[in-house]
């Protein structure tokens, strides 16, 4: 509504009416209202045309007036508790209703445009806003709702009713304020005779027209009237229905009455409110308020505005006034310019005699009645009644500057309040209008003692309530928002409420919108709201905020906002709705602990209740524990099945590698367009597969992100099935919740169990839970989602959404792999029940040995429900032996890797062997075979020996791949995969060092250093010669040896415990292969080393090499290709060395060894052996040209006898490099090139001989070396020895192998120790020149004096 | 400490909090109600549409005091990226206001040269934290 209607439709004359009882009997009793009611419809007055002239020269015209009728003694305004608890009845009406309406969506209107009509749709305000300020009227400083005049109504049947009118007006109650005198007494009277037909009265209405006559004539034609009511007859016919007319109008009532009303209004009857009154009665009373109205009304209300503005022209208007009030302005109370004795202003208006006066004094306030501030304020609102705006506001103006001057701040307000509604009506800008009320409330708000005057601040509530209203009238939402917050700081809460609401709306509809101070303020009057009890209109205003919070991550918000309305949603027995709210703060990881519990207490409670009032706990959405549905792992055995959890680490890319040679034999189908026809509609689908009987696992991760421990108790899949058409008789129910156990177990044909699982959650903790699903019938099953019980209480459920990969067009990144669409789709395809195949390796230690050898169990079980066959297996690496046979089911021990052992006789009896033993493949994969024939038999198994070395230490894995068929074909899966890993630890237990060294008395052997150092108390056993020749002796005393020389063996038994503490050395021979003993290499020996030790040996190496024929495996290889590499294979496992590298196994050397030892475990468990292997010993030592100088080392010379001892020397020569070289011995030479590390190895001769150009002779000649040489040099720490016979020989070609020996020849002067190694070695092979130092040879000659003794 | 309310939020796209610090020193102020973190939370929420308001009405990063709510006031700042940071104080000086906001820009641009930095996801940096602590008590120590 337009303000200006509105001020226009509320600030009219009001009427106080004084009836009889009789005439309200009557009415009462025939209509269900008062007088004052059956008036009232018709006080509003159109197209009228009354010429009134107030205070100016000009009339003007009234052209619609409004009079307002109330009963005398209601026109007072109630205490401000009653009107209080009045409102909530207000408040509380409307709040049932709004309960039932939908909670408006802000979003959308916002959306939408229409954030208007969601302003207007709040459901109590309109209402209570008009009520309230009902309220606030009568106020005892605004007198524009004191009555203007006053209505006697009598009925026509009293006796002399002149005498009858004067004594109801003097017997009848007043207005409180009239009888204080803060209430103009002095009013226009008008008398109404009622007539009713019901009432049966003599004369009838003759009599009553007669009576009125003489009132006439008594009181004044004009004075008086006369009604007539109640003409009606009972026809129902003639009932003119104007109940809307009666009802509209009827205000509240307050129980203590007051503010117009009083305090209950009689029943309605049957027929209806306004029953017995006639369209002829209706027309009567109209024409009697319109007479009354601008007969008598009007011009009364003229009359006292002119004598009111006569009054105040007087004394305050005019210069002189002025200055009198500039200069000797009174300074306060008591001192008002009296008018007491004069005439009243009104009394020459009315007709003689009507008035009744005589009434209380003023009292003691600020004012009385009589003083000039309060006739101006009189004056102002009389004219605002009469519509004479411009009066009304210079009044105010002047009224004002007086009050202000005098402090009445309070009266100064309630000026300022009337002035702005005055500037209003005067088109005065609207920011002075705003002003002017601000004015007001600030006036008001310093009087109201901080929110104690509770009379205060609801006139500063008006005031503001006022300011808003123009304000939103305006488009000044901001202004209005500003006025509402300012009227509710003091209010009580229910008022303080609705006002933040409406505040709040304002936001809304500002320019742009004030979302989230909406959202703001429609909180804070919820709370309000939550604080006076008023639930339902709370619950309104945080339901509508909710969604402007949620999703945003402010926490505490909506924390607060859940917590509320779950409570407020639990008292009133809504606990679903409870729960939902409940449910959604129970995950807050910001808050303390204290809370967190709080919160998840109070949600279980809720859930225990709602489990108590409706018999079953509904399933929600929980947010705890933090499900990730869009990361969850499929584990399904369908064609591919993984033994354990390890299997499934490793990479498939892995898997494929090893798996390729098993596929590689058998008949894989591959689909082409040729039979596309065939193919099944469900395996044109990426579904999974599933098998019956076998569980499919889903791995799923949930968290826990509160300070609390969270127990989740059967945890379970839910899934839907659509049986396959064989089963479908069976389920009839398509969806089986695995969680609704009833229908589950109901039907006949169980689709699917749900293993439960539990899982308690630390703070904070992660876990990835394993969730299974049995299928139990062939078809289709969807996984869609977990099912868990929180806390064992609160049920909760999480779809899987699983996110759908990303797809770069543009980057063309790669498509997903097989298994990573395998792990995203839900679907799977059940097919019947297969067999299937289960592997364990049994007595695999978790940590093993670096180099131990374990034997371990391999155990095949079929755990499913048919027979198979066909079983082939690959395993990884070189670290793993399969046993051809399975003759020795014996439980790992240290004695089974010994040499010699014997095979123990198989227990069973029946040895089986594999079909294929061992095909080697690339990287040292080799693939096994079990006889085709041999099946498998449902819960039968096979249990196999197998072998593993771990050779590094950390982490060892190995893993097999196994391949085998149904042995009944089954559509969709002709063979199964299954996969198998282990990993262990692998910690050190020996360091071992070989080094060799050539033997300086032969050109054959060399002499071994091993250096052992034991980081576990182990003990070698065995030096084991794994090269096909190569042997071992112990080293002896040259005595021993020469006695009894060691024979030498390919196994040297040795028994040493390697120390902890300290490296310990340990020495023995190593003999090259003899020409003769090379080819009959003896079998035995081969035979006495351990089958695994030799495979493990030289699998190694195999795995090392690189393969030439690496891409054309990477194809797929043949059937053919493989068989063909097995069928070369085949001798493998008892191959101690590659066969092919006897050629030139002198000149390569390629001595390999290992060492076998072992280590005494604990008390109860096998002793543990292992393996240390060293590949190619010689490898350092590998020189190309071995040469040893053999001689006479000891001898005896009498040098007296003859001055110089010749002594013949040879030089043993061996080509060990691979071609034929070219010799040149120059004795007497010194090496032109001493490498460093024969520099510390070797004693060095003091000085090198010089002389070293000797002179050219030919090989095997006996030049004589003149023996000035040695003079020539002139040292005298030279040595004292002489080449001599041939010092240069030459050989022209040693071949690879050849030995041959060079006859040299040392003079020896005096008697003495000789080192003799100033001599060189040249050889020239592949055009390049090469020289080495000879080998050193001690001398010792001694001079002989037995002959000169036996000459003396 | 004079007065006990200093919280300080820094806001990334579509209103959401990426960053929040109750910067009181503990131990001073005692045991604080938690409750009143609904309160604080509120208004600084409320504010965003001041902020909003005023963001375009001035070239300075620093808006000063935009919004208030009983003795409760919010002092924003709005960096380039219209990441916007509200400290919710109850009457401190403009100046020390606007130097911390300063300081705290300085080192919100290292986080956000974190390549995985997202303006809707919260900053869980501890250093981020600490630093942020640190200016605070060199700023706002009286």
């Amino acid at each position: 509504m337009e303000m200006k209607e509105w001020i226009q439709e509320n600030f009219t004359p009001a009427v106080m009416v004084i009836s009889s009882p009789e005439v309200e009997a009557l009415c009462h009793e025939s209509n269900g209202f008062n007088i004052v009611d059956m008036l009232r419809p018709f006080g509003y007055l159109q197209q009228l045309s009354v010429p009134v002239r107030t205070v100016g020269e000009q009339a003007y015209r009234i052209r619609e007036l409004r009079v307002r009728f109330y009963q005398a003694d209601m026109m007072f305004k109630p205490s401000p508790e009653a009107a209080d608890e009045y409102l909530k009845g207000v408040v509380n009406a409307a709040g049932k209703e709004s309960s039932s309406a939908a909670v408006p969506d802000v979003l959308t209107a916002l959306r939408k445009g229409t954030v208007g009509e969601l302003a207007e749709s709040t459901p109590s305000w309109r209402h209570y806003r008009q009520e309230f300020l009902r309220t606030m009227a009568f106020g005892e400083w605004e007198t524009y709702d004191h009555p203007v005049a006053c209505l006697l109504v009598l009925h026509a049947n009293a006796e002399n009713p002149v005498e009858a009118f004067g004594r109801m007006f003097h017997s009848a109650p007043r207005p409180p304020l009239m009888k204080t005198g803060k209430m103009e007494h002095r009013l226009v009277m008008h008398h109404l005779l009622v007539h009713a037909d019901n009432a049966a009265a003599e004369g009838g209405y003759a009599k009553s027209e007669e009576k009125l006559k003489a009132a006439r004539a008594a009181l004044g034609q004009a004075a008086v009237h006369l009604i007539r009511i109640n003409s009606h007859k009972g026809d129902p016919a003639a009932v003119v229905g104007y109940e809307r007319k009666w009802r509209l109008p009827l205000p509240g009532c307050l129980p203590s009455g007051g503010a117009g009303e009083p305090p209950s209004r009689p029943d309605v009857p049957a027929a209806g409110l306004g029953a017995c009154l006639t369209q002829a009665n209706l027309e009567d009373i109209k024409r009697f308020v319109e007479d009354f109205a601008v007969r008598a009304l009007l011009p009364a209300m003229e009359a006292r505005v002119r004598a009111l503005n006569h009054q105040v022209k007087s004394t305050r208007k005019g210069l002189t006034n002025q200055l009198k009030t500039l200069l000797w302005r009174k300074p306060l109370t008591g001192t008002a310019v009296s008018i007491q004795g004069r005439d009243s202003p009104l009394s020459g208006s009315v007709h003689g005699g009507s008035v009744h006066g005589g009434a209380a004094n003023g009292g003691l306030t600020a004012y009385s009645g009589a003083s000039i501030e309060s006739q101006m304020r009189s004056l102002a609102d009389l004219a605002f009644l009469m519509q004479d705006y411009e009066m009304a506001l210079s009044t105010l103006r002047l009224l004002c500057s007086d009050l202000k001057t005098d402090k009445k701040w309070r009266q100064y307000a309630g000026a300022q309040e009337t002035m702005a509604l005055a500037m209003i009506m005067t088109n005065a800008p609207s920011s002075e209008v705003v002003a002017t009320f601000k004015e007001a409330y600030g006036r008001y708000s310093h009087l109201t003692n901080s929110g104690t005057n509770k009379e205060l601040v609801r006139y500063t509530t008006r005031a503001m309530m006022l300011a808003a209203d123009y304000a939103k009238q305006q488009g000044n939402f901001t202004e209005a928002n500003y006025a509402l917050m300012k009227a509710h700081y003091q209010e009580e809460n229910l008022r303080s409420g609705l006002l933040l609401e409406q505040g709040a709306l304002c936001l809304l509809r500002e320019r742009p919108p004030k979302l989230r101070k909406f959202a703001f303020h429609m909180t804070l009057a919820g709370l309000r709201f939550n604080a006076c009890d008023q639930r339902a209109l709370g619950a309104r205003a945080y339901r509508t905020v909710l969604p402007v919070y949620e999703g945003h991550r402010w926490y505490f918000i909506e924390e607060h906002l859940h917590d509320v309305l779950g409570k407020l949603d639990l008292e009133t027995g809504r606990h679903d709705a409870a729960l939902q709210h409940f449910a959604a703060i129970i995950a807050c990881p910001n808050s303390p602990a204290y809370w967190q519990a709080f919160y998840l207490k109070q949600f279980l409670d809720c859930v225990t209740a709602t489990e108590g009032s409706q018999g079953k706990a509904p399933v929600l959405e929980l947010v705890l524990p933090e499900l990730d549905a869009g990361k969850i792992r499929i584990h399904s055995d369908d064609q591919v099945c993984h033994a354990n959890a390890e299997a499934r680490a490793l990479p498939e890319e892995d898997w494929r590698l090893l798996e390729a040679p098993l596929l590689a034999g058998s008949d894989i189908q591959v689909a082409s367009w040729l039979d596309g026809g065939s193919s099944s509609k469900i395996a044109g689908l990426a579904l999974n597969t599933a098998v019956v009987g076998e569980p499919l696992e889903v791995l799923v991760s949930v968290s826990n992100p509160l300070a609390l421990e969270l127990s989740v108790s059967r945890m379970r899949l839910t899934f839907d099935a659509e049986p396959s058409s064989a089963s479908e008789a069976a389920a009839s129910g398509a969806t089986a919740g695995a969680g609704e156990a009833e229908p589950a177990e109901a039907l006949p044909g169980n689709f699917a169990e749900a293993e439960e699982s539990a899982v308690t959650l630390k703070p904070q903790e992660s876990a990835w839970v394993a969730l299974r699903l049995r299928p139990l019938q062939p078809g289709l099953l969807t996984l869609t989602g977990v099912e868990w019980l929180l806390n064992d209480t609160a049920p909760g459920r999480k779809q899987f959404a699983l996110r759908p990969p990303p797809t770069h067009r543009r980057t063309a990144s790669k498509a997903p792999s097989k298994a990573e669409g395998q792990s995203q789709c839900l679907a799977f395809t059940v097919l019947p029940a297969l067999p299937k195949l289960e592997a364990s390796v049994e007595d695999l230690p978790d940590c093993l040995l670096e180099g131990e050898l374990r034997k371990c169990m391999l155990v095949l079980r079929n755990t499913g429900a048919s027979a198979l066959h066909g079983i082939r297996m690959v395993t990884s690496g070189p670290d793993v032996y399969v046993s051809p046979d399975n003759a020795d089911l014996s439980s790992p021990s240290a004695d089974s890797v010994m040499p010699g052992r014997q095979q123990p006789a198989s227990t069973s009896g029946a040895v089986e062997h594999l079909q294929e033993p061992g095909i080697p493949l690339r990287r040292g994969m080799r693939r096994c075979a079990w006889p085709a024939s041999r099946a498998l038999q449902p819960q039968d198994e096979i249990r196999w020996p197998l072998w593993v070395h771990p050779r590094d230490r950390g982490p060892f894995g190995f893993h097999l791949a196994f391949y085998y068929e149904p042995q009944a074909p089954v559509d969709g899966m002709k063979h199964r995969l299954l996969r198998l890993r282990h990993v262990v630890d692998v910690v050190p237990a020996l360091s071992a060092v070989a080094e060799v060294a050539a033997s300086r008395t032969d050109l054959d052997s060399f002499i071994l250093r091993l250096t052992l150092q034991g980081l576990q108390p182990v003990t070698l056993r065995h030096i084991s010669s794994m090269h096909s020749g190569w042997k071992l002796s112990a080293l002896q005393n040259r005595s021993d040896a020469q006695s009894n020389p060691a024979q030498p063996s390919a196994i040297l038994a040795a028994d040493l415990a390697a120390s902890i503490s300290a490296p310990s050395s340990t020495y023995c021979r190593l003999h090259p292969p003899s020409q003769t003993s090379r080819n009959s290499a003896s079998a035995d020996e081969r035979a006495m080393q351990s089958r695994c030790l030799a495979f493990f040996h030289t699998e190694h190496m195999r795995a090392l090499q690189p393969e030439p024929e690496l891409e054309q495996m990477s194809q797929r290889p043949s059937k053919v290709s493989l068989d063909k590499a097995a069928a070369e294979a085949q001798p493998l496992p008892l191959a101690g060395a590659a066969p092919s590298t006897d050629k030139d196994v002198g000149a390569s050397g390629g001595a390999d060894l290992a060492l076998i030892w072992t280590l005494e475990a604990p008390e109860g468990q096998p002793s543990r052996a292992g393996a240390t292997h060293f590949y190619d010993v010689l490898e350092k030592e590998k020189v190309a040209l071995r040469a040893v100088l053999r001689g006479k080392k000891q001898l005896q010379h009498d040098f007296q006898r003859s001055g110089s001892c010749s002594v013949p020397l040879t030089l043993a020569l061996r080509n060990c490099s691979d071609a034929a070289v070219s010799v040149c011995v120059e004795a007497g030479a010194p090496s032109s090139v001493q490498p460093a590390a024969e520099a510390m190895w070797r004693s060095m001769p003091a000085v090198p001989p010089a002389g070293s150009a000797g002179p050219q002779s030919q090989a095997g000649g006996a030049a004589p070396e003149p023996a000035a040489s040695r003079a020539a040099l002139g040292s005298p720490a030279g040595p004292a020895y002489m080449w001599t016979g041939s010092t240069r020989s030459l050989l022209p070609a040693l071949r690879p192998g050849q030995s041959a020996q060079v006859p040299l020849q040392v003079s020896v002067h005096v008697p003495g120790a000789f080192e003799i190694s100033d001599y060189v070695i040249r050889w020239a092979a592949h055009d390049k020149q090469f020289q080495q130092p000879g080998p050193a040879f001690l001398l010792m000659v001694e001079d002989d004096t037995s002959d000169r003794l036996q000459d003396v | 400490m004079s007065s006990t309310v200093l919280t300080f939020v820094i806001v990334g796209l579509d209103d959401h909090p990426i960053f929040e610090a109750d910067l009181v020193l503990r131990g001073e102020a005692g045991s604080r109600d938690d409750r009143t973190q609904y309160l604080h939370q509120f208004v600084l929420h409320a504010a965003l549409d001041a902020v909003e308001d005023q963001q375009w009405q001035s070239t300075n990063m620093n808006l000063g005091v935009v919004d208030k709510f009983n003795n409760l006031q919010v002092s924003a700042f709005v960096t380039a990226a219209q990441i916007k940071f509200l400290l919710l104080h109850d009457g401190r000086s403009d100046d020390s206001i606007r130097q911390f906001f300063r300081d705290v820009h300085e080192v919100f641009l290292k986080v956000m040269m974190n390549p995985f930095f997202s303006p809707k996801a919260p900053v869980k940096s501890n250093a981020f934290h600490q630093r942020v602590r640190a200016i605070s008590r060199s700023h706002f120590r009286s």
